[in-house]
C-alpha cells in the first residue's frame, strides 16, 4: 500500500519575468518501508521536490497524498502538526539552531511536541551512541565540525520515530567511515519498517536505497530498483545510469 | 575615496539596520539636547525655585547621558556582528586592516554626521512643540522656549566623544579578531554567556550603595547633589544586575528540566540567553527611563496635588502680616469699611522670630545661621500667649514643651535644646502657627512654660504673626490688600495675601507639571523607541531561527505562544526593576517636595500608585503593538 502519491507535480518558480521550472511532471508512489533514493544533476529539482513532500512549500499543480491526506488542502496550523507527527528532515545546510545546544537540537521536535524529558533521554540514549554524537551532545552546532552537524541534524530526525523520513544530502558532508555508520543506522531503522526518502549525489549511498529514481529537468527520467541484487552490482548499475545520463546531457 | 564610497556603499546596502541604529542615535541626541537646553532656559532659572529646578534638570541631564553611552553601545553591538562579515569579505579581498579602519571611521563619521543633523532637528522640534502645546494646556505662559547656542554645541560635542569611544572599541574589536575569523563572525553565534558572579556583586554593590544615599538623603539643598550621586551608582547597578541577573536567572530556569523542556520555554529561554548581554542592556536601559517617568510624574503631580495643602501652610488666614508691634485692629477696620470688605476674624501672637535648625532623632539643634544641614525654621511662644489665643488653660512645667508642626507629626516623647531636657506633647490646633517665611524649611512651634524657657532656645526678637480672614467682593478684597499693605510698609515676605498666592503658586506648579510632563514625554518616546528597536533588531536575528522551528513543526500560532511567553517572563522585569527604583527613590522625592513645602505623605502614595498603574498600562500597549511588529519579521 502506497504511503505517499504523486500525481503530476508541477512547480514553478516565477521571479519577475524570468520563469524556472524547477518540477515539470512527476508521479511517484512509494509504499511502507521502502527506502528510495532521489539522484541527479545539481538544480535538477531533488530539493525542490523533497520540499514539497515536506509540505515547507507548495506544488503549483498536480496532486499529492500521503497516506490519504491531502498535503496541498493542508493549511498552515494542520501542516506544521502533520510535519511534526509525521516527516523527519535532514536539511542539505543542516538547518541547526545555534541557540539550543546539540542535545536541545534533537530534542526540538520532540519538546514541540509536548514529550517528556525522561522520554527524550530513553530515545536519544541509543542514537547517540549509533552515531557517536555522545561526546558532543552540550557543545553548540558553531563548536562542532560539519559532519559533525549532520550526524546532529540526522538525530534530530529520526528521534521522532517518524512515518517518513526525509533527507537531502544526508552524506554530503561525511567521510566515508562516518558515512557507512550513517546508512548503516538508516539501513537499521528502515529494516524495523522506516520509509525513507533521500536524495544524493552519491552512488554509494544511493546504493544502500532499495530503489533509485533519476530526476533530469524536473522530471523523473529514469528508475533502478536493486531487487536480490548485491551492494556491489546495484552500486554498478547506479554509475552507468549515472554516466549514461551526463553524456545524454552533454550531447543535447 | 574608495573607503568612501565603500562605506556608503555598506549604509545604503543595510538600509534597515543603518536606518534603525541612526534612528535611535539621533533620538538620544535629541532628548540629550533637549535636557541641556532646558537646564539654560533663562525662564525656567527666574521661575519660583528656578534654582531648584535647574539642579533637578541637571540630574536629568547626567541620566540621560549616562542612558546614551549604554544605548549607543547596545545598538553599535547590533550592527557590528553584520558589518564584520562585510569588512571580513575585505580583508579576503586583499584590503589591509589599515584600509579597513578608514572604511570604519569613514561610516562612523557619516552617522555622526547624520545624527546629529537629524536629533538636533528634532530636539528644536520637540522643544519648540512642547513648550507650545503643553503651554497651552497647562496654561502657563511664565515659561518661554528659547533658543541657545552652548546647548547645541556641548551636545554636538558630547556625541562626538561618544562615537570617538565607539570607533576606538570597534578598532579594538577589528585587532582581536583574526582575519579568517572575521568573516564567519556573524554566522557563528555568540557563544553563550557565563554566569558573571564578579558583575553581579559588584552590581548588587552599587545599587545598594545608590538606595542607600537615596533613603538616608535629607531635605536640604545638599540633598540634590547627594540624590545625583544615587542615580549615578543606580544606574552603573541596574545596567550590571541586569547583565548578570538575568544570565543567572535564565540559566536557573534552563537547569529546571521540566520548566525548560515546555515548547514555550524552550524556545524562549535558550533564544534570550543566546544574545542575553546584548537583551540586559535593553532591558536595563527601558527599566531606568520607566523609573525616571515614574519619579518624575508622582514628583509634579503630587506637587499640584499639594498645592491646596502648601497654601493652607503659607496661608491659614487670607491675609497674613508679620510686624514688629501688634496690628492695630482699628487702623484695619477704618480701611475695611471704604473698600466695602468685611472683617471676619482677626486673631494675633507674639512668637519668636524663626531661628535655622535641624532635628536629629531627639535632638534639636538652633544654627546661628543656614547651612546644608538645615531643615526647620523654630520660633517659640509662651503657653501664656498660647492659652489666650486659643481660650484655653493649659499649664506647662519648665521642662515640658507643646510642639506645632503644621501638617505633619513630631513623634518624639523627649527633645534636647541647648542641653536641656523636655517631655513634649504634640498639639494640632495652632492656626496661626504658618510657614510665615515660605521658605524650604519645616516650620516647628514650639510653645513653652514662660519667657525664661523662651529665652534659653532661641535668642531671636519678638514678632507678631497675624491672620485676618475677610469676606467681600474680590476686587475690593484686592484693594483692601494693596492699600494695607501700602500702609503698613510691609514687603512681599512679611505680607501675604491669599488669593495672591493662590495665583503664584498655581503658576508655578504649572510651570513644574509642564516639566514633569515633558520629561516623562521624552522618556516615554525614548523607551518606546528601545522596545521598538529591541523588537526589530532581534526580530531581524530571531527570524531564521523561528524559520527553521516552523520546517520541524511549530505552527504560526505556537510561534506566536512562543514569543508572548518571551514577552512575559522578560519583558516584565524592567518594569518590577522600575517600581522598586521608585520605592527606593521614594523618600529622596519626599525630601525634594519637601524643599517645595510639600510634606503631605497619603497624596504623594496615592500619586505614586496611580502612576504606576498608568505607566504599566502605556508599556503593555507599546508591548503588544511592537511584539506585533517582531511577529510580523520572525514569520514572514
Ligand atoms: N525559491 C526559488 N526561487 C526561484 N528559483 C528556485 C527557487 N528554489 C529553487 N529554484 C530553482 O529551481 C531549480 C531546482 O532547484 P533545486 O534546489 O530543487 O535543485 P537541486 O536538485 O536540489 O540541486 P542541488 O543538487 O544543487 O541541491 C534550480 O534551477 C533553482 O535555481
Ligand atoms: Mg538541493
Amino acid at each position: 500500500m502506497p504511503i505517499l502519491t504523486l500525481e503530476h507535480i508541477k512547480r514553478t518558480f516565477t521571479e519577475g519575468q524570468n520563469k524556472v521550472e524547477a518540477l515539470k511532471d512527476i508521479s511517484l508512489k512509494i509504499d511502507a518501508g521502502d527506502y528510495v533514493a532521489i539522484m541527479g544533476e545539481s538544480g535538477a529539482g531533488k530539493t525542490t521536490l523533497l520540499n514539497i513532500m515536506a509540505t515547507l512549500d507548495q506544488p503549483s499543480g498536480g496532486e499529492i497524498k500521503l497516506k490519504e491526506q491531502d498535503l496541498s488542502k493542508l493549511n498552515e496550523k494542520n501542516a506544521a502538526k502533520f510535519r511534526r507527527e509525521n516527516l523527519g528532515f535532514v536539511f542539505q545546510n543542516f538547518n541547526l539552531l545555534d541557540t539550543f545546544n546539540n542535545r536541545d537540537n534533537i530534542f526540538l521536535p520532540l519538546v514541540l511536541a509536548k514529550a517528556k524529558y525522561e522520554d527524550m533521554e530513553q530515545r536519544l540514549d541509543p542514537l547517540a551512541k549509533q552515531l557517536e554524537i555522545e561526546q558532543i551532545l552540550d557543545r553548540f552546532p558553531y563548536e562542532i565540525s560539519g559532519g559533525q552537524r549532520q550526524r546532529i541534524a540526522a538525530a534530530r530526525a529520526l528521534i521522532t520515530q517518524p512515518e517518513l523520513l526525509l533527507a537531502d544530502e544526508p552524506t554530503g558532508a561525511l567521510d566515508s567511515k562516518n558515512a557507512a555508520a550513517l546508512l548503516d543506522l538508516f539501513d537499521q531503522v528502515n529494516y524495523e519498517g522506516q520509509t525513507i526518502l533521500m536524495v544524493t549525489h552519491s552512488a554509494v549511498t544511493a546504493s544502500y536505497s532499495k530503489r533509485t529514481l533519476f530526476i533530469k529537468d524536473g522530471r523523473i527520467y529514469h528508475e533502478l530498483f536493486r531487487g536480490e541484487q548485491s551492494k556491489a552490482a546495484y552500486f554498478e548499475k547506479i554509475t552507468n545510469s549515472l554516466t549514461a545520463l551526463a553524456s545524454k546531457g552533454a550531447k543535447r | 575615496m574608495i573607503h568612501l564610497k565603500l562605506a556608503w556603499h555598506s549604509l545604503n546596502h543595510h538600509k534597515q539596520q543603518y536606518g534603525l541604529f541612526l534612528l535611535a542615535s539621533s533620538l538620544m541626541v535629541a532628548i540629550n539636547y533637549v535636557f541641556w537646553n532646558l537646564t539654560f532656559n533663562h525662564s525656567i532659572k527666574a521661575s519660583n525655585y528656578g534654582t531648584a529646578i535647574i539642579s533637578v534638570l541637571g540630574i536629568g541631564q547626567v541620566f540621560v547621558l549616562l542612558i546614551a553611552v549604554f544605548f549607543m553601545f547596545y545598538v553599535n553591538s547590533f550592527l557590528m556582528r553584520q558589518r564584520d562579515q562585510e569588512l571580513g569579505l575585505y580583508n579576503m579581498l586583499g584590503m589591509t586592516r589599515g584600509d579597513l579602519r578608514i572604511i570604519l571611521a569613514c561610516e562612523n563619521v557619516l552617522l555622526l554626521l547624520g545624527s546629529i543633523v537629524i536629533g538636533l532637528i528634532s530636539g528644536l522640534t520637540f522643544v519648540k512643540l512642547a513648550f507650545l502645546f503643553l503651554g497651552k494646556l497647562l496654561n502657563s505662559k511664565n515659561l518661554k522656549e528659547q533658543f541657545l547656542l552652548t546647548p547645541l554645541v556641548s551636545v554636538c560635542l558630547i556625541f562626538i566623544a561618544i562615537f570617538a569611544v565607539l570607533l576606538i572599541y570597534n578598532f579594538l574589536r577589528l585587532r582581536r579578531i583574526k582575519p579568517i575569523m572575521l568573516w564567519k563572525q556573524s554566522t557563528k553565534a555568540e557563544k553563550e554567556p557565563k554566569t558573571r558572579f564578579l558583575m553581579g556583586i559588584i552590581g548588587i554593590i552599587l545599587l545598594a550603595g545608590g538606595y542607600y544615599i537615596a533613603l538616608t538623603t535629607k531635605a536640604n539643598m545638599a540633598g540634590i547633589s547627594r540624590f545625583m550621586l544615587a542615580v549615578m551608582l543606580v544606574v552603573f547597578g541596574i545596567y550590571l544586575v541586569f547583565t548578570a541577573g538575568s544570565i543567572m536567572l535564565l540559566k536557573f530556569l534552563k537547569n529546571r528540566r521540566n520548566f525548560y523542556y515546555q515548547p514555550n520555554h524552550f524556545i524562549s529561554i535558550s533564544g534570550m540567553l543566546y544574545r542575553m548581554k546584548q537583551n540586559a542592556v535593553g532591558l536595563a536601559s527601558i527599566c531606568l527611563l520607566c523609573t525616571t517617568i515614574l519619579v518624575t510624574m508622582t514628583a509634579s503631580v503630587s506637587l499640584v496635588v499639594g498645592q491646596k495643602n502648601l497654601i493652607k501652610q503659607w496661608n491659614p488666614f487670607d491675609i497674613m502680616l508679620v510686624t514688629k508691634k501688634a496690628v492695630d485692629n482699628n487702623m484695619v477696620l477704618k480701611y475695611a469699611k471704604p473698600n466695602h470688605v468685611n472683617i471676619d476674624k482677626s486673631s494675633a501672637i507674639k512668637v519668636t522670630s524663626p531661628s535655622y535648625g535641624e532635628i536629629q532623632k531627639n535632638e534639636l539643634r538652633i544654627q546661628s545661621e543656614m547651612n546644608n544641614k538645615t531643615s526647620k525654621e523654630i520660633s517659640v511662644l509662651t503657653v501664656r500667649s498660647y492659652n489666650r489665643l486659643t481660650k484655653q488653660k493649659i499649664k506647662l512645667k519648665n521642662n515640658q514643651l507643646l510642639v506645632y508642626v503644621p501638617g505633619d507629626k513630631l513623634t518624639v516623647k523627649t527633645l534636647h535644646v541647648n542641653k536641656r531636657v523636655y517631655d513634649v506633647k504634640s498639639i494640632t490646633n495652632f492656626k496661626l502657627g504658618a510657614n510665615i517665611d515660605h521658605t524650604i524649611f519645616q516650620p516647628v512651634y514650639l510653645v513653652a512654660a514662660n519667657e525664661e524657657v523662651v529665652r534659653n532656645i532661641s535668642q531671636q526678637p519678638w514678632i507678631y504673626i497675624n491672620g485676618i480672614n475677610i469676606s467681600g467682593k474680590t476686587k475690593n478684597q484686592k484693594n483692601f490688600a494693596t492699600q494695607l499693605q501700602k500702609k503698613m510698609k510691609l514687603d512681599n515676605g512679611s505680607f501675604s495675601f491669599k488669593a495672591e498666592i493662590n495665583q503664584l503658586l498655581s503658576s508655578f506648579t504649572g510651570s513644574l507639571l509642564f516639566m514633569g510632563c515633558l520629561i516623562s514625554l521624552l522618556m516615554g518616546m525614548t523607551t518606546a523607541l528601545v522596545i521598538y528597536y529591541k523588537q526589530v533588531a532581534e526580530g531581524v536575528a530571531d527570524s531564521e531561527r523561528f524559520i527553521t522551528m516552523q520546517e520541524v513543526g511549530l505552527s504560526q500560532r505556537e510561534t506566536k505562544k512562543a514569543i508572548w511567553s518571551q514577552v512575559l517572563l522578560v519583558f516584565m522585569l524592567p518594569i518590577v526593576a522600575a517600581v522598586i527604583n521608585l520605592c527606593f527613590a521614594f523618600p529622596a522625592i519626599r525630601s525634594i517636595l519637601q524643599i517645595f513645602s510639600m510634606y503631605n505623605l497619603k497624596v504623594l502614595l496615592q500619586v505614586s500608585v496611580l502612576t504606576v498603574i498608568i505607566l504599566i498600562a502605556f508599556y503593555l500597549l507599546i508591548f503588544k503593538l511592537t511584539t506585533k511588529v517582531y511577529q510580523k519579521i520572525v514569520t514572514r
